[in-house]
């Protein structure tokens, strides 16, 4: 606490790094998952290959993965977010199709007899209909992304982890303190945003 | 020429032993109510789906008021085409107004417009407006919806609609009444209705004209009086359950074997309207004290039914069909 009163214009940039790395790695993946999702939800055969070769992904300790990273993106943010984007596949893409999979045959009948182009279709019935399911997905890569996230400090990406880590060579609890503290309430706020949008989204369930 | 018409159409399945449709020849006349009947696996929705193009046809070719249905893109012909299925298959994420209005919005129409006809079709289908527009489909009972689904299928005014097994899965009260709202709607609106049903009632209570169909085949299209009174082999006569008078009857109205009055007036005799079934007439003859059954149009006596008037009834073929039902 004595720390985040001495400087709070510190904490406020690491948190604000830690919130961008997130958000951004999530946004990114999300533009790349639901295309993704969709090609899988058309063409059967590639889903459970796809979906394999990113489940390999998931199991890399998120420090090996960064490591793998740096040849392609040098010691530095990027790295880290390539990584947090890779992690945030699996989970985006799984529940894509999910959810893409949960819209009732007969309602993308009635769509096509109604005489909508497939554009028209993904946009208009398919992905409104699969974004609760979307959402409870990114919720969790969104919890993910902000633990791993942490570990970003030791490549030079910042954010929250630059206090854990230097509270652990300074010796400074105060510091690991606030920082688990801090990454602990990001993980909460974000889920509890994204599952209010979840709900808002689904109200029309009844 | 307008209407459908199927021209040596059949289909094969990749990998089925028999083709689902084989060589179907039909023309749906415009303005009239077709109803595809059969067992299930006949063919009949397979033939229903080609009209659309949800399927292709492996050979022949289908006309839409002469045009060959290949030679138009497929959105823009589906979009004149209004399409009821069995399960609704609203959108569950919009609300009844906006599942109502999807087909004239990707027509372009401006937003007044479509407000207008939103209305318009939620009260022809006897569903309030003020109640019913900002509902999810959630919040609706079947029979409802499925009106909203007829409702959005009428909403861009296609000239035909494609049905099918609109009530298989709705209660038997709710289909009847659901029935008797197609049937009013067909009248006034003069679509073509091709209507695919398993339900040997229904057809019979709808169709202008019935397809009875079996192994992908056409074995009679005829009006429901000529199947049951001639059909065309014994799988017809046994589906339709031809021998069953009491069921011609009730199909059959009473001005169509009404003879003249006999002069001695009219006494207590129990009255039916020229529209009422056989059927009823025929109730009302069983009873101990009644010779005859005075027929009356507009409250005037014009003729009566006797049992022996009943007896000929068998013959009558053509005459069939109650077309002044109270609709």
């Amino acid at each position: 606490m004595a720390y985040l009163l001495s400087y709070p214009l510190d904490v406020l940039r690491l948190l604000g790094v830690h919130v961008l790395l997130t958000l951004g790695a999530l946004l990114i993946a999300a533009l790349i998952a639901l295309p993704l999702g969709w090609l899988l939800h058309q063409r059967r055969r590639l889903a459970a290959p796809v979906l394999g070769a990113l489940g390999i992904i998931y199991t890399i300790p998120s420090i090996a993965l960064i490591i793998f990273m740096i040849p392609l993106f040098g010691l530095n943010a990027r790295s880290v977010l390539a990584a947090l984007i890779l992690y945030c596949q699996v989970i985006l893409v799984r529940n894509t199709l999910a959810g893409l999979d949960g819209v009732s045959p007969a309602v993308l009948e009635a769509a096509r007899g109604m005489g909508m182009s497939p554009a028209q279709i993904a946009f208009r019935v398919q992905f409104p209909l699969a974004l609760p399911v979307i959402l409870a997905g990114a919720r969790i890569a969104a919890v993910t992304s902000v633990a791993i996230a942490t570990i970003g400090a030791k490549f030079g990406a910042g954010g929250l982890g630059v206090l854990l880590f230097d509270g652990i060579t300074q010796n400074r609890s105060d510091k690991i303190v606030l920082g688990s503290v801090l990454v602990g309430l990001l993980a909460l706020a974000l889920n509890r945003g994204l599952l209010f949008l979840e709900r808002r989204l689904s109200s029309y369930r009844k | 020429m307008s209407g459908i018409r199927f021209e040596n159409v059949s289909k094969q399945y990749a990998g089925a032993a028999a083709p689902a449709v084989f060589d179907v020849n039909l023309q749906i006349d415009e303005g009239s109510f077709v109803v595809l009947l059969g067992p299930s696996g006949c063919g009949k929705t397979t033939l229903l789906k080609m009209v659309n193009r949800l399927y292709e046809p492996t050979s022949g070719a289908i006309f839409l008021n002469g045009d060959d249905i290949r030679s138009l893109d497929v959105t823009a012909l589906r979009r004149r085409i209004g399409y009821v299925i069995q399960q609704v298959g609203l959108f569950p994420h919009m609300s009844v107004a906006k599942n109502i209005a999807v087909v004239p919005e990707l027509l372009g129409w401006d937003e007044a417009q479509i407000n207008r006809r939103v209305n318009e079709l939620l009260e022809l289908v006897n569903l309030a407006p003020g109640e019913f527009c900002s509902r999810y489909p959630a919040q609706l009972s079947g029979g409802q919806q499925q009106r909203v689904g007829l409702a959005r299928a009428l909403a861009a005014d296609p000239q035909v609609l494609l049905m099918d097994e609109p009530f298989g899965a709705i209660d038997a009260i709710t289909r009847t009444a659901l029935q008797d709202e197609v049937l009013r709607l067909q009248r006034r609106l003069k679509k073509t209705v091709l209507f695919v049903t398993h339900d040997v009632e229904e057809a019979l209570r709808l169709a202008d004209q019935i397809v009875v169909m079996r192994a992908g085949r056409v074995l009679q299209y005829d009006t429901p009086g000529k199947l049951l009174t001639h059909p065309a082999d014994e799988f017809v006569g046994e589906l339709l359950n031809s021998d069953d008078r009491v069921r011609q009857f009730s199909l059959l109205r009473v001005e169509s074997v009404m003879e003249p009055l006999a002069g001695q007036g009219e006494g207590d005799a129990p009255r039916l309207d020229v529209c009422d079934d056989l059927r009823r007439a025929l109730s009302l003859l069983l009873r101990p004290d009644v010779q005859r059954v005075i027929v009356q149009r507009d409250g005037a006596a014009v003729g009566q039914v006797t049992l022996d008037g009943l007896r000929s009834a068998g013959e009558l073929g053509e005459a069939w069909r109650i077309s002044c039902r109270t609709l």
